[in-house]
């Protein structure tokens, strides 16, 4: 049965029948909790994803590699990373595989790719919430595409730690226009921070923006994280 | 002090400045936040505003915080009052409640008074009963309004029993109201007091115990429903009446239970009076009753026919669909025969538990029975409940025939609207879609049929 | 006594406009009159996505009159064109702005809230973008396509202070038999509810044909997989059985969610656990009889298709009564619509508050990810991920289309 949909795989297309495709999926399911059957499936998957495929079939592989995709399948996908085509399908899985390789794969796509291309990796880094990508985001929060800017602060935004924080507010200092997106990223930094108790972190971020020469509505964002600063528990029973 | 300035310390203070956790707390105390929120509800700006009335409804807990939020209600203008208000009850603490009640009775604002009343509802208790009932006949809206919202919300476990003993002595206005308040709170322990005003001189209070009996009435109390029936004047209000009985009857899961529950009722009544509840008797439907309501349909008495007719059209389901039909075919008075007709399509195209196929054949009967052409366009016409290529079918042939093409027209692009059924006979749709386009001169069915053609959807306009 | 005294809305926007540099101008057509709030006490809305609901929530806010309805977003050109039409004829002006790229119409400063009712896919983009240009946002349901999404709507909501509703009116309308009852205590404790409701997501693999409408058809998939344009792909017609966007799960959660924002939304109200999500889904399948029971911490279950089960049946206590309590309900007049109206005057959390809304949708979502892996599984609501089961994490959410980013 699932030599038989792989074998469907080779000619699948948009408008193929789907249901020749159901092996794959019940193997996905199936094979939870056995690793033998499951890296099979995951090296046939590899396998198939190197062969020559439309790009549906592709997509459809890279569909099932974010379900049971390991460290194996990372330099398949990651190869697929530069392709215009395929570069967000490739994340589609690189986003969830677990393995650190994966995130080495996007960092390392970095400075392979441009314009949306590195956009779309930056927020899968993001996503990830990566640390050991903070030098290299920090770097592109600057950049001189404004798009790549924007996805890096918003990567850092989501990443939210304390390092994270200090790159973005190091970067106000010449943000010119995206100064509300760097905010935005810092306040984010700011949630997480509380989040995990660092309620010290998290007030200071907060303190600095509740300023009569900040924009109202940043005002009214420090304002109210102060105030959840103020309601933590530690806080409250001091 | 510019901002990159600001900019600069923020990652300063962040990176090297920043106290400790520990450190920074004890800089904090919770006195910290409480004054943080007086300070915000005193905001000019709304939002800033909001920002602590949110707080000041989740945190900083206790008495002695909500005594220096109340605090703030006198420094406010009124919508700023109104805000502080909705954000007090929510908090839930009752300590707050005295300074509302200052400020009800001093406030010139109908708003920030409704806003004290409804918060009173949520943080008073018993003892402001009397000021609610009293703001029930407020001169705003407003206050009249929240005075009904606090006395449903209001906590106290003698809160119904003082609310109907209040509805005695009250105005037929607030008598009612109060009925509404004690059946939205559910208390169905004061069911005597619907009793009785159930059959009260007073329409309006009438109306407001009927609906009550119909939403917590239990079928002990379906005699006592009846006699409010009988009491209702005719109209809108013996309809309502008729529906909060069979409301109370729909409760009663068992179909012959609920038959013997209403026949024990119709029992009590004088034997004068059973006709007028005929309708309801329709209404309440069931297999035990089909036949009792069918003898009188068929009887020698034409008054009492008619009412046995409109009876079996008012049936919750297409089980006297059989009885309408013979009184079609064999009454001989055209009245009769008209109004069983009506009854028959009005419960054969009714959307039941029955399929569409079921419907379609009531459709086809009540086709081979009709003699006019405005009953013929009566069944093209209700045709469209059922949603099957069948139904197309059977209209498409009046397509032709003029004096019905514009009702098949309808129907057929009401059915095609369901993609369902359109979907999989799509070359069959089109071919009669082209000839609906042909045929109508109603544009917004042209447009209807050529967006089911191209596979679109298309909005009912709202009434 | 001291009276601070009340901003209007031109002070408001002053300070804002000056904080962003844009002056905030009010058309002529926009007095108001002896029937209509001042201008000022307005609220200046937009909206996203004018398909079958968009079309309906626009027309609600648009016959309000606190509502100035000045711009209009959708990628198909058909719809712009007519929608525009509309609101210039209701005002008998032409002042309303369409828009294909919704970034366009979020940048307007003069705008105070908008309405989203594109496929659920853009939901969360749109409301976190939508909240940091300080909009209020008024969001059909279902609001979020991922796990991941939800928490980070309402951070984003929090964060500036913005009111955000979710939609689905039927929550408060449409069960009101049942929740009159259980919150008057007359069922009891209840123990389990149950909701019948489908049916799950499919993957879209429909060929692509050549365009029969003007679409934008890039943007129209935003953050989703690149896919052909199919009409049935792209329709917005209610069939949630793949006929619609609705079907398939790059765009939706299918019936589950499509229909479940509706149904499980009026269990949780009716059990009062609106503002919780359960610690664990059941996975059963007996004999091809495949059912759920999401278990909460109070000791509910919401059973998913029970067999032989009713919608919305209710196990209790029999001969227990609860005290009861007051039943929350819309604030303002005219519905859901004036709820949300409501609150963005006086900044109260509307009924279907987002984070009842994305608490809702997550239940729908969770049950997709256990009959997608046939398991059951823990969930721990606050750190948002599922405990001791990576392969289900790994479902939690999915990478977005270049350059699409949350």
């Amino acid at each position: 049965m699932l030599d038989t949909a792989f074998d469907a795989l080779k000619t699948f297309d948009w408008g193929s029948d789907l249901t020749a495709l159901a092996p794959i999926e019940d193997a996905a399911t199936a094979s939870h909790g056995k690793p033998e059957a499951r890296q099979d499936l995951e090296n046939r998957l590899i396998a198939a994803l190197k062969g020559t495929l439309t790009r549906d079939a592709q997509d459809y592989i890279c569909r099932k590699l974010a379900n049971v995709g390991t460290a194996a399948a990372v330099p398949a996908l990651a190869a697929l990373l530069v392709n215009k085509g395929n570069s967000h399908m490739s994340r589609f899985a690189l986003e969830q595989i677990p393995a650190p390789e994966a995130a080495g794969a996007l960092r390392d796509a970095l400075p392979k790719v441009s314009g949306d291309l590195k956009v779309g990796v930056i927020s899968s880094i993001g996503a990830r919430r990566d640390t050991a990508a903070i030098p290299a985001l920090s770097g592109l929060l600057n950049d001189a595409d404004a798009s790549v800017a924007r996805a890096a602060t918003l990567a850092l935004g989501a990443i939210g730690s304390v390092e994270s924080a200090a790159a973005l507010q190091t970067a106000l200092r010449a943000a010119g226009d995206r100064r509300l997106t760097i905010i935005d990223a810092v306040l984010k930094c700011a949630e997480s921070l509380l989040a995990s108790n660092q309620i010290a972190n998290a007030s200071s971020i907060y303190k600095a923006f509740n300023d009569e020469s900040q924009p109202r509505i940043v005002r009214l964002a420090a304002t109210r994280g102060l105030l959840a600063c103020a309601s933590q528990p530690a806080v409250r029973s001091i | 002090m510019s901002q990159r300035v600001l900019y600069g310390m923020a990652a300063f203070c962040l990176m090297a400045v920043v106290p400790p956790a520990d450190a920074w707390a004890a800089e904090s105390p919770s006195d910290d936040l409480v004054q943080m929120i007086v300070k915000l509800i005193g905001d000019s700006d709304k939002e800033f505003r909001a920002a602590g009335l949110d707080k000041l409804r989740t945190s900083a807990k206790g008495a002695a915080a909500t005594q220096q939020f109340t605090a703030m209600l006198k420094k406010l203008d009124a919508q700023g009052q109104v805000a502080l208000l909705n954000a007090l009850a929510d908090r839930g603490d009752a300590s707050a409640r005295s300074a509302i009640l200052e400020l009800i009775s001093s406030s010139k604002d109908d708003s920030v008074r409704a806003a004290g009343i409804a918060a009173i509802g949520s943080l008073g208790s018993v003892s402001d009963l009397p000021l609610l009932v009293k703001s029930l006949s407020a001169s705003s809206n407003a206050e009249q309004t929240a005075a009904k919202q606090s006395l449903i919300k209001i906590a106290g476990e003698t809160v119904c029993p003082v609310l109907a003993s209040e509805s005695k002595s009250a105005s037929p206005a607030v008598r009612s109201t109060l009925i509404d308040v004690l059946a939205t709170r559910r208390a169905s322990e004061e069911g005597p007091t619907f009793v009785t005003a159930a059959i009260d001189d007073n329409g309006q209070v009438r109306s407001a115990a009927m609906n009550a009996l119909g939403q917590i009435g239990q079928p002990e109390q379906l005699t006592a429903m009846l006699a409010g029936v009988l009491k209702a004047a005719k109209g809108g209000e013996r309809d309502n009446a008729e529906r909060n009985v069979a409301s109370v009857c729909a409760r009663i899961d068992n179909q012959d239970q609920r038959a013997t529950k209403l026949i024990e009722a119709l029992n009590t009544v004088p034997v004068s009076d059973r006709d007028e509840l005929l309708s309801l008797v329709g209404r309440v439907g069931g297999k035990k009753l089909i036949d009792f309501v069918a003898d009188i349909a068929f009887g020698n008495d034409a008054a009492r026919r008619k009412l046995g007719i409109d009876a079996l059209s008012k049936w919750p389901d297409a089980s006297v669909a059989d009885k309408l039909l013979e009184i079609v075919n064999k009454a001989s008075d055209p009245a009769e025969r008209n109004q069983a007709f009506q009854g028959y399509i009005k419960i054969g195209a009714t959307r039941d538990n029955r399929n569409d196929k079921q419907r379609l054949d009531r459709m086809k009967d009540a086709m081979k029975a009709a003699k006019t052409p405005e009953e013929q366009t009566l069944v093209i016409n209700r045709t469209r409940t059922s949603y099957d290529v069948e139904a197309v079918r059977f209209v498409l042939p009046y397509l032709d025939q003029p004096q019905f093409a514009q009702a098949a027209c309808e129907t057929i692009v009401e059915i095609a609207h369901h993609r369902e059924v359109r979907d999989p006979n799509k070359a069959e749709f089109d071919k009669i879609l082209d000839k609906v386009i042909e045929v109508t001169k109603d544009p917004v069915v042209v447009d209807r049929a050529q967006r089911y053609k191209r596979g679109e959807t298309w909005e009912r306009p709202k009434k | 006594m001291s009276v601070i005294k009340k901003p209007n809305r031109r002070d408001f926007m002053k300070t804002t406009g000056a904080a962003f540099g844009v002056p905030y101008v009010i058309t002529s057509a926009a007095l108001g009159n002896s029937e209509r709030p001042a201008a000022s006490d307005r609220i200046v809305m937009g909206g996203i996505g004018i398909g079958n609901m968009g079309r309906g929530d626009q027309g609600a806010f648009l016959n309000r009159k606190d509502v100035q309805y000045v711009a209009l977003s959708d990628v198909r050109e058909e719809v712009r064109d007519k929608s525009k039409a509309n609101i210039d004829r209701h005002y008998n002006n032409g002042d309303c702005k369409a828009y294909n790229d919704f970034r366009e119409l979020l940048a307007r400063t003069d705008i105070d809230a908008v309405h989203v009712a594109t496929p659920d896919h853009w939901h969360a983009i749109m409301v976190i973008e939508a909240c940091r240009n300080g909009k209020d946002v008024y969001c059909q349901k279902p609001e979020t396509l991922t796990l991941r999404e939800g928490p980070l709507m309402i951070a984003a909501a929090r964060r500036y202070g913005r009111v955000v509703s979710g939609g689905s009116q039927r929550v408060l309308e449409d069960y009101r038999k049942y929740v009159a009852p259980a919150w008057a205590g007359e069922f009891g404790k209840i123990k389990s509810i149950n909701v019948n409701v489908g049916p799950l997501p499919q993957l879209c693999n429909l060929p692509g044909e050549t365009k029969s409408e003007a679409i934008d058809w890039d943007l129209w998939l935003g953050p989703a997989p690149w896919a052909p344009y199919n009409p049935k792909r792209c329709s917005g017609s209610f069939s949630i059985n793949g006929a619609s966007w609705r079907s398939f799960s790059d765009y939706s959660g299918g019936g589950m969610t499509d229909w479940g924002a509706h149904h499980f939304g009026g269990a949780t109200f009716i059990c009062d656990v609106r503002d919780q999500q359960p610690y664990e889904v059941n996975y059963f399948d007996n004999n091809d009889e495949k059912y759920l029971a999401y278990r909460y911490q109070n000791g509910l279950t919401i059973y998913h298709n029970k067999p032989r089960t009713n919608q919305l049946m209710i196990e209790g206590t029999p001969g227990e009564k609860l005290a009861p309590k007051p039943v929350p309900g819309y604030k303002g007049e005219g519905g859901i619509y004036g709820d949300f109206i409501e609150c963005v005057k006086t900044r109260e959390k509307p009924f279907r508050d987002i984070e009842s809304a994305v608490n809702t949708a997550s239940l729908a979502h969770l049950g997709n990810i256990a009959y997608q892996l046939k398991r059951s599984l823990k969930w721990d609501s606050v750190k948002q991920e599922f405990v001791g089961d990576a392969e289900a994490n790994r479902m939690t959410d999915r990478a977005r289309r270049e350059p699409w980013q949350l």
